[in-house]
């Protein structure tokens, strides 16, 4: 590619375009990470990622309009017909009130966990009982079936007309979708060195050998029926803090967003466009895909007056046949996976160095020289 | 459409997340020919087929043949089905963008059923004969396919064991290519009837799919008569159960219908994983009987 001026790449405002690339390359990391925590080492097929996103940030968006107008002391009927008007007094009121904000922020993102994780817990029973073809329709279908419960059971989110929710960081001002974005990309880095440092465990090595040789692992006494009780509920919580952070950022959550190809289908492609069980790769497949999403989005309306149909149907025909090319010429992906060592490099040298240092002062040893 | 399922997935193995593109194509494909060439759906019909078939043939060789010769997973092959329904997704919007501005048809982002093109007998819609006329007819000639002709034999033995059978002379790719082509005229005849019924909108594959998986796993996923029996327990609890939940309940119980058949698979898969045709009707019987 060549060095082209920025403004000839047909973006004109850079600083919005790259702070949204890094909230969604943050929100695409956490879901794909926890996928491939499912899907990479667990070998659970989750097609109905949208499941876990949808209920915690659906839910968690629900509770904390609710808790902000039981804080601020708003009446009315917040997910009803005035509850932009709620939203923006909230908005108002907790734009001076710092420590109120955290404590809704907190509440918001325990929520989103607290739902994934139910519903994670709830997926557990097809989950360890069925093969991965039926569990894939399951999940798929139930994915389907709760947005259609959340689109009619208008309490909740009030289905496709949606609810706005206060912005919970109205007291940075002029920055607070830079707030927001924060605390997005922090998360992701949390979910990352866990996802990391899990890949290194015991429990890592367990879940590959689960994964390889079901039946060599449970003649070595693993417990498997445990092991994915658990990889399930963990990455289902990411997944519902994931939902959590999104309508934070959004500030608005509605029944007509959550669709399986935003988010099933993107994060399995990057999944697969990264590397299966890679979490490195994994992080440059969200980029690429984060990154050439983004840029399509900021661009499009260039093709729009020239083309007779909506370019988001072009994104469709993009990324479903990216994923057969890739599955078709480099099944392993960008990164495929290692072997991984359990302990970390430096640790390893550390310890060599220690004993290297020992044989020294050892009497009549020459320090060895290769 | 559980039949064209079940049909897709006892060849390759594979549940087909794309089978509701196939459906969708049926469906598009009748309703362009009656907007812009004024052909009644029901003439139209070995076009849909055609089409529903070609496209199957299609989806089979491009992509699930290359790769389940490399040895991909069965989770490959399923999310590789995926991918191929999004890209119809994307195809069937461009195609109605393309009806609506270019072709003036202002309702083909989202028709209603095409009750006006359909006959009438006895005061009900001609649909409610021929679907189900058509579904015996597919079962009755798929039986004697399979159970009186050499191709019928030659495909039986495939899904047995398809090396077997490579090793006594069948050309199993045939058998394979011939498979997919009947099973996507048979989704692509279902979505034209469905568009009867119900109308449609580019993205109502992915809607119908619960109900086909649903039916499929009643049936028990590799028999076609099960598949028969199965979309017909599932398509009419579905309309059994919101009919009367609308009238006893209250009209809110309809806009969960794609509950039912999802309750009808969990309640499948978890106290008869094998579906209808793994029980021992015999054994049954008797015990009932004693």
């Amino acid at each position: 590619m060549t060095i082209l001026p920025l403004a000839i790449l047909g973006i004109t405002d850079w600083s919005t375009f790259l702070s949204g690339l890094l909230a969604f390359f943050a929100l695409y990391l956490i879901i794909s990470i926890s996928l491939n925590i499912e899907m990479g080492y667990a070998g659970i097929p989750n097609f109905g990622k949208v499941l876990y996103f949808m209920g915690g940030a659906a839910f968690s968006g629900s509770v904390a309009i609710r808790a902000a107008a039981w804080m601020m002391h708003v009446p009315g009927n917040v997910v009803g017909f005035d509850n932009f008007l709620i939203a923006g007094k909230i908005t108002a009121m907790l734009s001076t009130d710092v420590p109120a904000s955290v404590a809704l922020i907190a509440i918001t993102l325990a929520i989103g966990g607290a739902v994934g994780g139910i519903l994670g817990y709830i997926s557990i029973f097809p989950a360890i009982r069925l093969r991965e073809d039926y569990l894939a329709m399951l999940l798929l279908g139930s994915a389907a079936f709760f947005q259609i419960f959340l689109s009619n059971y208008t309490p909740i989110i009030n289905g496709y007309l949606g609810i706005g929710i206060p912005n919970l960081f109205a007291w940075a001002g002029s920055y607070s979708t830079l707030g927001a974005t924060l605390l997005i990309a922090g998360f992701a880095l949390v979910v990352y060195v866990y996802a990391e440092r899990l890949v290194r465990s015991p429990l890592g090595r367990t879940l590959r050998a689960l994964r390889d040789n079901e039946a060599a692992a449970e003649a070595l006494g693993k417990d498997t029926v445990t092991i994915r009780r658990n990889v399930l509920i963990i990455a289902s919580i990411i997944t519902g803090v994931a939902g959590a952070l999104y309508t934070i950022y959004t500030g608005d959550t509605n029944a007509a967003i959550y669709d399986r190809v935003t988010w099933t289908f993107w994060p399995w492609l990057i999944v697969i466009l990264g590397g299966v069980a890679s979490n490195s790769g994994v992080a440059i497949g969200t980029f690429v895909f984060i990154f050439l999403l983004q840029y399509i989005d900021a661009t499009k309306f260039y093709l729009q007056n020239v083309l007779p149909f909506d370019v988001t149907w072009l994104e469709y025909l993009l990324f479903g046949s990216l994923l057969i090319v890739v599955l078709l010429l480099r099944p392993q992906g960008i990164l495929p996976e290692k072997p991984s060592h359990t302990l970390a490099n430096s640790e390893i040298s550390r310890i060599l160095e220690h004993q290297h240092e020992e044989k020294k002062d050892a009497p009549g040893t020459a320090p060895d020289e290769d | 459409m559980s039949v064209s399922l079940t049909l897709t997935y006892i060849t390759t193995k594979v549940p087909n997340f794309a089978q509701g593109a196939l459906v969708t194509a049926g469906l598009y494909t009748g309703f362009a020919l009656l907007s812009i060439n004024r052909i009644n759906p029901y003439e139209s019909l070995p076009i849909s087929f055609l089409v529903g078939g070609l496209i199957a043939i299609g989806i089979y060789l491009i992509v699930l043949r290359p790769l389940s010769r490399r040895g991909a997973s069965v989770i490959s092959l399923m999310i590789a089905t995926l991918a191929v329904d999004i890209i119809f997704v994307g195809i069937f919007g461009i195609y109605s963008d393309y009806l609506f501005q270019a072709k003036e048809v202002y309702d083909a982002k989202l028709f209603y059923a095409l009750t006006g093109s359909d006959f009438t007998l006895f005061g009900i819609n001609g649909v409610a004969y021929v679907a189900p006329a058509a579904l015996a007819l597919t079962t009755i000639v798929l039986y004697l396919v399979l159970t009186r002709t050499r191709f019928g034999l030659a495909m039986r033995a495939t899904v047995e064991n398809s090396n077997l059978a490579k090793v006594v002379g069948i050309n199993t790719e045939a058998v394979y290519i011939a498979s997919w082509f009947i099973a996507g005229g048979v989704a692509a005849i279902a979505g034209v009837f469905y568009s009867f019924w119900l109308g449609g909108e580019p993205d109502i594959g992915s809607i119908l799919l619960i109900s086909m998986f649903a039916g499929s796993i009643l049936g028990g996923l590799k028999s076609i008569y099960g598949a028969v029996v199965g979309g017909l327990v599932v398509g009419g609890s579905e309309i059994l159960i919101t009919t009367f939940g609308a009238q006893y309940v209250g009209a809110w119980v309809t806009a969960y219908e794609t509950g039912i058949p999802l309750l009808v698979m969990v309640i499948t898969l978890l106290v008869l994983p094998g579906g209808i045709t793994s029980l021992d009707w015999r054994r049954l019987i008797s015990r009932w009987r004693r």
